[in-house]
This record gives C-alpha cells, structure tokens and sequence, in this order.
C-alpha cells in the first residue's frame, strides 16, 4: 500500500542498510515488505542481505523483457526484494520510466514497499524518487550530506512526494556535528531516528548478514525497530539510540552505588 | 564575562550558609576591592552570578545562565544575584582584586555598572524565585531555517536549481546567441 524511497543525495551515509534492516523490522510486525533496490549503476542490496544469485532483476523489467513479479524473490524474515542485477552490459537499453508501473503494482500486493534509491540526482535517481509516493530521507550529521539531504527534499517537495522523516545517522556525539534539532529545522521534517556510529553495521556488512539478524540489540538495529513502529503509525517516540553496551551501563550503575555508599 | 582570577579571600562557601546581606555589610566595612561570585544550580541548569565592587560599595553586576546561553548585565543581573544569595543549592566565591583591575573591568563592561539604591540594598526577607530562570529560558528563541543555513555555509543550496531545471535553462538559451547578435 505505501512506497516509501529512501534517498539521500550522498552516498555512504546508509541508505542500503537502512532499507534491507528496516524492512526486517517491518516484517517482523507483521508487514508484507518488498524491497527494491533502485541503484541500477550500483546495485548492492543483494550483497547487504547476502544474496548473490538472481538471474533476474529489476534490470530485465526495466528493459520490458518480464513482469516485476517475476523479479519478486523471497528473503529473510519473509521479507521479498527486487534485487538489481550486477552486469554493467545492459544499462543503456533500460527504460527508467517502467520503474513507477513497477512500484505500483508491488504496493498493491504488500504493505510496504521500500526502494533503496541511488545517490546523486541525476536522472536514475530521480525516477527512482517519482516512482514512490514517500520518502525517507537519510542524511548523516556533515554538511555535504545535509546538503545533498537538501536538494532530495526540494525534489521531493516539488514532485508531491510526501516527506514521511529524516534518519540522522552515525552521528558521533561531537560538538562540530551538526545538530538534530539544525537539521529538521533545515530539512523541515521531523527525524524519525538519532543513530549513533554503530561498528556492528560495518561488521555485519563484512559479514554480508543484516545487522538486525546479526546483531539484533546494537543501537542501529534498535533504531530500525523504533522506525518500523513508528511507520505504522504506533507511539515511538525518536529517542537517542545510545551506543552504550551492556558492559558500559554495568559500570555505570556499579558508580551510581558507589557514589551512593 | 571574564574576570581576572585574583586573589581567593573565601571560597566554596555555602550558599545556605551565608547571609548575603551581612556579606555585603562586611565587603563594604573592609572597603573591599574585587567581586563576590555565586555560583548556583537552578532547576535547569547551572548559573553564575559576579557582583563587583568599588571600595567596598556594590557598582557592577553580571549573570549568566549556561543552559540558555543568556547573560544579564546590571541592575537585571543584580536582581539575579540577590535571588541567587537564596537559592536551594549553590557555593559563594569572595575574590580580591587591586583598584585598578576593578576600574578597567568597570571601563570594559559599561552595561554591567550599576550601582543598587540604599532601598535596593536595605536588608529584607529573600524568597528564591524561579521566575527569573523561567525568563532566561524563555528569551531562547530557536535559530530559523535561514540562519541555520547561513551557519552551515548552505544558504546556496536552498537555491540550487534541479537537474531538470538546468536542462530547461539550456534549451531556452541559445549559446551561440551572443556571438550571432541574435536572441
């Protein structure tokens, strides 16, 4: 029923994670999920979910050549994704216009269809963008990202896709950062989650695992499951994700007696 | 505002402890030269009060809220200090300063010089208020978008026209145009 991009203008910021692990988190409410990865140059959401055979993908529907459904695969956690494929060879002969009707017909079979959007404006990107009714923006707390958040935003704005939030990820706590609060002021949306740099994304990406599978009780896997509810309309308030572990929160409590002795 | 450590005459004092009016009648018998600093915990944050004096007379004051960012100078931030002198939680500092570092921090800091009346000085009853912290809190007015904008250096890229605008923009503009003559 709702397709929602999540975009960001700069790459390296998260996006693939985010999509792959927040459709997880979707799936495990309850939600039928498909996820789409939309990075035609650079396709890497079936390396995130650990998958690398998919004869057929979003290029071959994108070339006309079969129906979106046949390039509708089965993942993890009942979760379904449209992989892209990894062969350079047919790029010229896709026709982005067909990604809309695509879309389209995957929200009306499912709940939730998420599409991993490429990075930068230009025009992959742009339809990948107009081919969903939401968009999820994520930025991290740099300038140039903002700054790329930016111009998604404006796109967005003018092409009526509705701005559903803003993921502020792996932000590090330090005082250059860029604030929350500076950056939904700047973006005029609210942010739906304040993730903190969590190493265990870059381990389960190595990994070629989901970190909500791999590590299901790191910030960034908590963070996905705040989002997830708060997609569905249930009360998460965003909060601060800490990226404190057990041993650390052990230790703080262990002073808290201490100074209390 | 900055002020020069001087010399430590009392410290760590309690807030609790001290009877601020009798402090002033004491600083003013001693003809004391240099500032009374009291440091409190409001109920949002920490504050810190200066109230500098001139020959032992009151002359100058400033007060600063650190949560808000916000600081009051002269007869406001004296208000504070006397409210401060009556807070739940908070320690009193007494520095002693020459004459002369007091006179060029009075010459530098003109919106802080005010000198209290005998009314304003006279010894009453002080009931700590939180009204005054409330106020502080209030006048933190959040930055707009354009400023923020501004502070990130982003202000051009509000106004950065799509690709498809760019595109537009090419094919209205014929570049040969300028070097034919024609438009």
């Amino acid at each position: 029923m709702r397709s929602i991009a999540i975009a960001s203008g700069k790459g390296g910021v998260g996006k693939t994670n985010i999509t792959v692990n927040l459709g997880l988190a979707l799936a495990r409410l309850g939600k039928k999920v498909i996820i789409v990865d939309a990075d035609i140059v650079m396709a890497n959401l079936g390396l995130t979910m650990g998958i690398d055979r998919s004869p057929i993908s979003i290029h071959h529907v994108l070339m006309g050549e079969v129906d979106i459904k046949d390039a509708v695969y089965d993942g993890p956690e009942g979760v379904k994704y449209v992989p892209a494929g990894l062969s350079m060879s047919r790029l010229k002969r896709i026709d982005y216009q067909r990604l809309k009707d695509a879309i389209e017909d995957l929200a009306a079979m499912s709940d939730f269809v998420l599409v991993d959007n490429p990075s930068g404006l230009a025009q992959d990107s742009e339809n990948a963008l107009k081919s969903c009714k939401e968009v999820l923006i994520v930025t991290t707390p740099e300038p140039a990202a903002l700054a790329d958040a930016i111009k998604i935003k404006n796109q967005s704005d003018k092409n009526n896709i509705n701005t559903v939030g803003v993921i502020y990820n792996m932000a590090t706590g330090d005082r250059d950062e860029i604030k929350l609060q500076d950056v939904e002021t700047i973006l005029e949306a609210k942010a739906l989650a304040n993730i903190p740099l969590d190493l265990n994304v870059r381990k389960a990406s190595s990994a070629q695992q989901p970190v909500l599978l791999k590590f299901p009780k790191t910030p960034f896997s908590r963070a996905m499951n705040d989002v997830a509810l708060q997609l569905i309309g249930e009360d998460a308030a965003p909060r601060k994700t800490t990226g404190k572990n057990a041993l650390a929160r052990l230790i703080e409590k262990l002073k808290k007696l201490l100074r209390l002795a | 505002m900055n002020l020069p450590a001087g010399t430590p005459l009392k410290t760590g004092l309690e807030v609790a402890n001290v009877e601020f009016y009798a402090l002033l009648k004491e600083l003013d018998k001693l003809k004391f030269n240099g500032y009374v600093c009291l440091t409190v915990a409001g109920e949002r944050g920490f504050e810190e009060g200066a109230q500098i004096f001139d020959d032992g007379k009151p002359v100058a004051s400033v007060y600063e809220y650190y949560k808000y960012r916000k600081t009051y100078y002269g007869e406001e931030a004296f208000n504070r200090v006397l409210n401060a002198a009556v807070a739940k939680e908070g320690i009193i500092d007494v520095f002693e300063l020459s004459k002369e570092q007091v006179h060029l921090i009075l010459a530098f800091n003109e919106k802080a010089i005010n000198v209290p009346s005998p009314q304003q000085l006279a010894p009453r009853k002080l009931v700590h208020s939180p009204a005054y912290e409330n106020q502080a809190a209030s006048s933190l007015v959040p930055p707009t978008r354009d400023a923020l904008l501004r502070k990130y250096k982003l202000a051009d890229v509000k106004d950065t026209a799509e690709s498809k605008d760019l595109e537009e923009i090419a094919l209205d503009t014929d570049p040969l145009a300028e070097l034919t003559g024609k438009k």
